[in-house]
């Protein structure tokens, strides 16, 4: 069978290992309906972001950790 | 006793010769003498004039001394009257920038100090900032939730389809 090559979009997403498979695969669908595009997804577990996730996808970066935001709160209260 | 003849005409003799000396002598040393007499007269009075001059000068001079050395006093009392004048100014001038530089002193460090306390105190907030972040991260750490994780995820879809998958 030939056909032309399609080169797929790839998105790392960062979580803590307290995300569920289905919590995650909700996010994964989520992504791919917004955008309209089948994309491929890379899961990394990393325990110091505490939960949420960072997503990564074409050079941008969605920080929705907990880390994160307990830094912002952090940066918040010390102005 | 009996005056002889020869004794008498001797001392007819004698006066005449006594008279004729004294006549001589009148006419010969009389005026010298008396212009003698009338010079020296002249030059003591001259001379006692110019002690007198000599003396009105010395008193002059002593008097004028007198009120030079009075007026010196005089100078000196004020001169000495003015320079403590001076002194005490000066040094109430001291005393005055001595204190002008104390209090400039004192507020530098009551500013300081303060500024210290300031920065103690956000240090220690940082401190405390801290502290509680890094419990909170190990409380978070075992109290997030799946759905605490859901929570985020549908917060984040929501946001991400209301801006139409921006940037992505």
């Amino acid at each position: 069978m030939r056909g032309r090559a399609v080169k797929m979009r790839n998105a790392h997403i960062i979580t803590a290992s307290n995300m569920s498979d289905e919590t995650y695969s909700l996010l994964c669908e989520g992504i791919k309906k917004v955008i309209g595009e089948d994309i491929e997804f890379v899961r990394v577990i990393n325990e110091d972001i505490l939960g949420g996730f960072v997503l990564k996808i074409d050079g941008t970066l969605y920080d929705n950790s907990i880390k994160s935001q307990l830094k912002e709160l952090k940066k918040h209260i010390e102005k | 006793m009996e005056l002889s003849k020869e004794m008498l005409v001797d001392i007819v003799i004698n006066i005449t010769n006594i008279l004729v000396l004294f006549l001589v002598v009148r006419k010969l040393a009389y005026k010298p003498v008396k212009n003698f007499m009338t010079q020296r007269t002249q030059r003591v009075l001259k001379e006692k004039e110019a002690a007198q001059t000599l003396a009105d000068e010395a008193e002059r001079k002593s008097a004028e001394c007198d009120r030079i050395i009075e007026e010196s006093t005089k100078a000196k009392e004020e001169a000495f009257k003015e320079g403590e004048l001076l002194g005490k100014k000066e040094a109430q001038r001291i005393i005055d920038e001595a204190n002008e530089k104390a209090k400039v002193i004192l507020a530098n460090a009551d500013k300081k100090a303060e500024e210290k306390q300031k920065k103690m105190l956000e240090d220690t907030e940082d401190d405390i900032v801290s502290i509680a972040v890094d419990v909170s991260e190990k409380l978070l750490s075992r109290e997030i939730t799946d759905a605490d994780n859901k929570k985020i995820v549908e917060d984040f879809l929501a946001s991400f389809e209301g801006q139409g998958g921006k940037n992505a």
